[in-house]
């Protein structure tokens, strides 16, 4: 790639008149976090000053939360497409810790998904689990669902267990 | 649709005596049109800014293509997490004049221009030889994987080459997928059953904001009720369906339009799929289309395969939305899902391929493609 975007994102730093105190902590960031040129691609994208000046500003928070090297390229993603769908300030809510930020930040993102989300949650949440299992509801890629933990110590209890995942799966069915 | 736009035009002199170099002399003005030495093509491979790929669709190239025509489906590389129709491909060039916000090819293509090969009578010969080896298997050969199949014919004219190729080889099945309503080139020439021609189809509302440069979905079905009359087996892929606002509706009218305009008989196959994409292709998205795209303020995830999908429930819910229209309108109309995953075939149809009468046959798989040496001289 012959444009330096790291040079780039510093320039339009300096250009920033609300961010004239921000550059060098800007700069001290692409060093120490090892930032390259490439992680920086999704900044092609912008076309208006107001573009860099929130990244900018994204920039600073995730600074300012102490986000990773991984956090940070996950994060610049996922503000780019914010950034470009036309949020503002109020990206900048919840900044409190950087997982309480990607959270909102992902809430932003991925409104619909959360939503169906937080549906099929409720509805598993319901299910006649086997007496004693864990249920943890999470989503992996682009499947969410539940994972299951069982603790068996003898047949007796596996008959139990699977008798439970029956009356599961009759419910999953009716509903 | 009018004759592709291109603002230069490069002949590579090993195909500067060929039909389409003379179809392109004919065509174009001599203005834009510059012979040039073979490794011209070496100084314009690499990786694409977004500016360049935007060129790469008004640069053309005629060359010849070195490697072997005739692959399969790049699905069929993703066996054990994707099921494979078993479909195969004959790449007769590179790149698409039309632009699709969705398109793989952002990510795919390495070659600064579009090319078109000029030596498709070594591309015709390998297929012989697969064809004399396999008279009797029902391969599929389709010509839209990495250029549509009809959009720059009116410069190669290979529909016509491969039209006759295929009429004697009524087991195998010969392929044209476009987006584009070029047929007219062709039209004169009587249609058979195994000479499929089929266009991706997507409601107005999508066509208008994510197909730039497509012909309109009315001007598709006009092309596809030309082909019809003249005894083409035609075919239609839902493929990618976009979520959208109202997408129940556009949906259930796009299929209500088919299936009122054709015939199952008419319509040999309906394939489905919803929108998926490369990773890496975001960025190339998000620069040349902004996020006003339905396809770049898409929700994906990351899913088997490494592609970015719509959520699994959403996805099953779309497609099996699509299946059951159809097959409410009519019992006959065959559809498969592409490039699907056997989970959302069977939380979706609770069936796997194999188990549907009308297109297991699709599925069986046949024996592999190997490289075949042409004979130049024979």
């Amino acid at each position: 790639m012959s444009l330096d975007l790291a040079q780039l994102l510093l320039e339009k730093a300096a250009d920033s008149n609300s961010l004239i105190n921000g550059t060098s902590a800007i700069a001290d960031w692409l060093m120490s976090k090892k930032i390259k040129s490439s992680d920086l691609n999704p900044v092609l994208s912008f076309k208006t000053d107001l573009h860099w000046k929130l990244f900018n500003k994204s920039i600073l928070t995730l600074i300012e939360v102490k986000a990773s090297y991984s956090e940070s390229i996950k994060t610049i993603d996922l503000i780019t497409d914010l950034i470009l769908m036309g949020h503002s300030e109020n990206l900048f809510e919840n900044t409190s810790s950087f997982q309480n930020w990607a959270d909102h930040l992902y809430q932003l993102r991925y409104p619909a998904t959360v939503k169906r989300d937080q549906d099929l949650k409720q509805k598993f949440e319901t299910l006649p689990w086997p007496y004693g299992s864990k249920t943890k509801f999470e989503r992996r890629g682009d499947r969410s669902g539940v994972e299951l933990k069982v603790f068996i110590t003898s047949e007796a209890d596996l008959i139990k267990v699977m008798s439970s995942l029956e009356r599961v799966q009759q419910q999953m069915k009716d509903s | 649709m009018a004759l592709p736009e291109f603002k230069k035009i490069y002949i590579d002199q090993v195909s500067n005596d060929s039909d389409v170099a003379a179809n392109v002399r004919r065509l174009y003005p001599k203005e834009i049109i510059e012979i040039v030495p073979s490794d011209f093509i070496n100084k314009h491979r690499g990786s694409m800014t977004a500016d360049e790929f935007n060129l790469s669709k008004k640069t053309l190239l005629l060359t010849e293509f070195k490697g072997q025509f005739f692959k399969r489906c790049p699905g069929a590389t993703q066996k054990k997490t994707l099921t494979c129709c078993n479909y195969h491909v004959l790449n007769l060039g590179s790149q698409c004049n039309m632009n699709c916000s969705y398109c793989y090819l952002q990510s795919y293509l390495n070659t600064k221009m579009s090319l078109i090969y000029t030596n498709i009578d070594h591309a015709l010969a390998e297929l012989k030889l697969m064809m004399t080896e396999f008279p009797n298997h029902p391969f599929r050969v389709g010509t839209g994987e990495v250029i549509d199949s009809l959009s720059l014919d009116e410069i190669t004219l290979y529909s016509r080459k491969l039209i006759e190729f295929f009429k004697p080889q009524t087991n195998w099945t010969l392929e044209f997928k476009t987006k584009s309503d070029k047929v007219d080139q062709f039209i004169d020439l009587k249609g058979q059953k195994n000479i499929v021609v089929s266009w991706s189809i997507n409601p107005t509302y999508v066509i208008n904001k994510e197909e730039h440069g497509t012909a309109r979905l009315h001007e598709r079905i006009s092309a596809a009720k030309k082909c019809r009359d003249q005894g083409y087996q035609l075919a239609f892929h839902i493929d990618p369906m976009i979520y959208h606002e109202g997408w129940k509706n556009n949906y259930s009218e796009l299929i209500d339009e088919i299936t009122s305009t054709f015939t199952p008989e008419e319509v040999g196959i309906i394939s489905i799929g919803t929108l998926r994409y490369q990773p890496e292709q975001r960025h190339m998205m998000r620069e040349r289309f902004g996020l006003d795209s339905l396809v770049t303020q898409a929700e994906m995830f990351p899913s088997e395969g490494n592609k970015l999908r719509y959520d699994a429930h959403l996805r099953a819910e779309m497609l099996q939305f699509v299946y059951r229209r159809l097959k409410s309108k009519n019992e006959k109309w065959n559809a498969f899902f592409c490039m699907e995953t056997p989970e959302t075939w069977i939380s979706s149809l609770e069936k796997i391929p194999m188990q549907i009468p009308e297109i297991k046959d699709m599925f069986k798989p046949l024996p592999v493609v190997r490289q075949v040496e042409v004979n130049e001289g024979k």
